[in-house]
């Protein structure tokens, strides 16, 4: 007979293979990082551009060149580009954040001949075409104003202006006639400026043929320098607002609450073990305030914490949707849990469980070529080392230890010094 | 071309192994051939319900979750009208907790009173989450039984009403989980770095003593033709109108069903296709405009929702959604434009493939359509369709007796005055 009370032994993790990119320059100098792993025929090109909306002059104006940039060319109206990338069955998306913009392609090996010149008149030859943008801002406003009925969104552009304050560019809020704002020549500004050679880098990723870096050579390695105008102007400090504040919308049967303050981002010493901390707390299905809130109490169907990183700044967030009826109770029960963390030692135990959920998700995050580069992407704008990062940040995971843990939750979540905010009804 | 091993276990448990050298990680899927479909219409939502509960603990396991982070993996599930879905990843060494955790709770369930209170009460901030504290968000709810007079696709696997969830007991959960959750309606789908051989071992040990269970005939009413137009009108505190339009289907495995699939793409697969091209962008009169299937096992419905932009009557905008039926009715399907959706599929088909998660799914799907090839074959399925067949399509689904349309309204203090 099995003894089926006993959980089967348990191997231990000791290592993780991290694939180390392959580096090439274009002729203009614009770094290539290949990851060519895998057997699946797909090959995925990652431009990244120091493009975020921290540079731009107007709000809205770094998202709107992003996105444009498809909606037509010198040589190819919008429907010709999207004739052309759903005929070769390409993905072509368009991400802009806080400090970058990101043009991604995934396409067939076998496509890829067709498609790049397409890709290049996107990301060089974009023009931005009048009417075109009218189209776009009109009905994604209409999008907008329909979120502004979501207690969830409301709840994140507000939260945002609250921690990083009206002055910075990264707690702008947004609204409905900044829509109607965009005009072409800013767009034009904005990428002549951002989108170029010394702003670009390029990930590229799959099981790609040998000659990839001479193809990006002949389509992307003959652009020169932008020009060296200044219309980002340098951001202005952050000045939280508010600590508490209350958005009412009447007719909502839940809240969103947010309940946070400004973090260390991932260039900062002690970034890995508050992010180990913020597993414990709010990171996982198995964290803290699921097991309180979710699983305990049945007050939401989901609530979380996060560690959001950018190149100037960070945030920590605890973020759920609770019913109306209960927010209070809620509210106070992350207080609670907040003053146990920066009170009590963590258990081995429960460090022992996250120790090992995470490097779970250390091995899943490094299956296969897209993914690793993911991970690559997502530390390579703050110039740190990717395979140093990654080691010690398994190190960090094999050594740390709940008194360690306690001196991090004292100085970076401290209960009482965090802004909460209430979007619905309380 | 995926390659798997299939067998089946003396209880009647279907097993399917997918090889793949390259991952460290192993997914393992659970699916059970239960759905919202198979509820009793006094008591919708518990198939989903039910699908929270299985990790409230079983028969020898107080925990489902935390021996699994223990090993490293990773888990969730999902149910919809037909079925429900429950997966895993873990690192390959520790592939054994995952057949022990699974096993047991398709052994039994052991959860506590509390739990299911909790439970209830989790699914009830879903719903409220979901569908009622978001714009349009209950739209589904009144679509499905304005399309659907007699199939249970008319409720959602949320379920009809809150109140069929407050009122879920003990006794309504044992009975569910007897007649559904046993091997013989299970199927198990392990990919990885594993062989047959493998998993046959681990099969033996942890899910072969698991009795068979009484096998169960589902006895589902057909969904009559439809024979007149169906119209609903409803007004919300929304800011801007919406308009749906439902056709009936054939069933997944229908003859028809490549075709009616590809039709949807040539109206609305990606930016190039008819309907963003002529109604958001050249005519402006929507905002965001669709046409989808909805795939279901059974018979299902082909969909165009939109929202209309604002000042835009909504006589006007279905107007210009039956100017696009007639015009692919009448006018011949160009050479150039159907080959863009064959390759269109051909790549989503390829993209899907890369998640190994993803692939023990699809596998599982396959079996539980009654082939499993399905998965290698699917591909050239759409490739031997003609544009002349899916022009065909257009003329048998897209005529007005067999259409429920829904004008979801904006009212109340959050329209857009115009």
């Amino acid at each position: 007979m099995i003894n089926r009370k006993q959980q089967p032994e348990l191997k231990k993790i000791e290592s993780i293979d991290i694939l180390e990119p392959e580096t090439a320059r274009l002729d203009n100098d614009i770094p290539v990082y290949l990851f060519n792993a895998g057997d699946i025929g797909i090959t995925k090109l990652d431009f990244i551009f120091e493009a975020g909306s921290q540079f731009q002059l107007h709000p809205l104006n770094a998202s709107y060149t992003n996105k444009m940039l498809t909606e037509g060319t010198l040589s190819y109206s919008s429907f010709d580009i999207a004739q052309k990338l759903d005929y070769y069955g390409a993905y072509i998306n368009n991400m802009s954040s806080k400090d970058t913009a990101v043009v991604s392609l995934s396409v067939l090996n076998k496509h890829l001949k067709y498609v790049l010149p397409v890709l290049n008149e996107i990301i060089n030859h974009p023009k931005f075409p009048e009417n075109e943008l009218k189209i776009h801002t009109q009905k994604d406003k209409q999008g907008f104003i329909d979120d502004c009925q979501k207690v969830n969104e409301v709840a994140v552009m507000n939260f945002n202006r609250q921690l990083f304050g009206s002055r910075h560019p990264y707690g702008t809020l947004i609204t409905a006639e900044d829509f109607d704002k965009q005009q072409s020549e800013q767009l034009i500004a904005f990428h002549n400026e951002r989108y170029t050679m010394e702003h670009c880098k390029i990930i590229a990723s799959g099981k790609m043929s040998k000659d990839i870096v001479s193809q990006l050579n002949y389509f992307f390695g003959y652009t020169k320098k932008g020009r060296e105008v200044t219309i980002s102007k340098k951001p202005n400090a952050i000045i939280s607002g508010p600590q508490k504040q209350f958005v009412e919308m009447p007719s909502s049967v839940q809240s969103a609450i947010r309940i946070g303050k400004i973090s260390i981002n991932k260039a900062h010493k002690d970034y890995m073990k508050l992010y180990i901390l913020n597993m414990i707390f709010g990171g996982y299905f198995g964290s803290r305030l699921m097991k309180n809130i979710r699983e305990d109490k049945g007050f939401t169907y989901g609530i979380y914490s996060v560690l959001l990183s950018f190149q100037q700044s960070a945030a920590f967030i605890i973020a759920s949707e609770v019913g109306s009826d209960v927010c209070n109770k809620a509210i106070d029960e992350i207080y609670k849990e907040l003053r146990i963390l920066n009170s009590e030692m963590i258990s081995l135990k429960e460090l022992e469980l996250v120790k090992k959920y995470m490097t779970g998700t250390l091995i899943r995050n490094f299956d296969g070529p897209f993914q690793i580069a993911d991970r690559f992407k997502s530390v390579l704008e703050y110039g740190i080392d990717y395979k140093k990062h990654y080691s010690e940040f398994l190190q960090t995971i094999n050594t740390v230890t709940p008194e360690k843990l306690m001196l991090i939750s004292k100085e970076y979540l401290n209960a009482e010094t965090m802004q909460e905010l209430v979007v619905g009804k309380r | 071309m995926i390659k798997y091993a299939r067998f089946v276990l003396e209880n009647g448990l279907r097993v399917i192994v997918h090889q793949d050298k390259s991952t460290p990680v192993v997914a393992v899927n659970v699916l059970y051939d239960v759905g919202a479909k198979d509820e009793d219409p006094g008591k919708t939502g518990f198939a989903h319900l039910f699908e929270h509960l299985m990790f409230g603990g079983s028969v020898n396991i107080p925990s489902y979750d935390t021996p699994l982070q223990n090993a490293g993996g990773e888990n969730n599930a999902f149910t919809n009208n037909d079925f429900t879905n429950y997966y895993l990843s873990i690192p390959l060494k520790n592939i054994e907790t995952a057949f022990w955790l699974e096993s047991d709770r398709m052994l039994d369930l052991a959860f506590s009173p509390k739990s299911l209170d909790v439970q209830r009460n989790v699914v009830i901030e879903e719903f409220r989450q979901r569908y009622l504290n978001q714009p349009y968000g209950d739209f589904w709810l009144m679509m499905r039984p304005h399309a659907y007079k007699k199939h249970p696709y008319q409720w959602s696997t949320i379920g009809k009403d809150i109140s069929h969830i407050t009122n879920a007991t003990m006794d309504d959960v044992r009975t569910f989980y007897k007649k559904y959750y046993h091997p013989q309606n299970a199927i198990l789908s392990i990919a990885g770095n594993v062989t047959e051989k493998d998993v046959r071992l681990l099969c033996d040990k942890w899910f072969n003593p698991i009795k068979k269970g009484d096998k169960y005939s589902r006895n589902i009413p057909k969904e009559p033709v439809q024979r007149k137009k169906r119209i609903l009108e409803v007004e919300r505190d929304v800011p801007f109108d919406m308009i749906c339009k439902a056709y009936h289907m054939c069933s997944r495995m229908g003859k028809d069903y490549y075709a009616t699939d590809l039709l949807s793409d040539i109206l609305s697969g990606g930016s190039s296709s008819r309907l963003y091209n002529r109604l958001v962008k050249e005519k402006q009169l929507f905002s965001e405009l669709d046409a989808y299937i909805t795939g279901d096992i059974d018979e299902g419905l082909f969909v165009f929702s939109g929202k209309l932009m604002h000042g835009v009557d909504m006589e006007v905008a279905e107007n210009a959604i039956q100017q696009e039926i007639d015009s692919i009715k009448k006018k011949k399907i160009s050479e150039k434009e159907f080959k863009k959706v064959t390759n269109k599929v051909e790549a989503s088909v390829e993209f899907s493939n890369i998640s190994i998660l993803n692939r023990a799914l699809k596998l599982a799907i396959s079996e539980l359509l009654g082939d499993i090839e399905l998965i290698n074959t699917e591909a050239h399925k759409y490739k031997s369709v003609t544009a002349a067949e899916v022009q065909d399509m257009a003329k048998k689904i897209l005529i007005e007796d067999n259409c429920s349309v829904m004008y979801y309204k904006a009212a109340g203090m959050n329209k857009i005055k115009r």
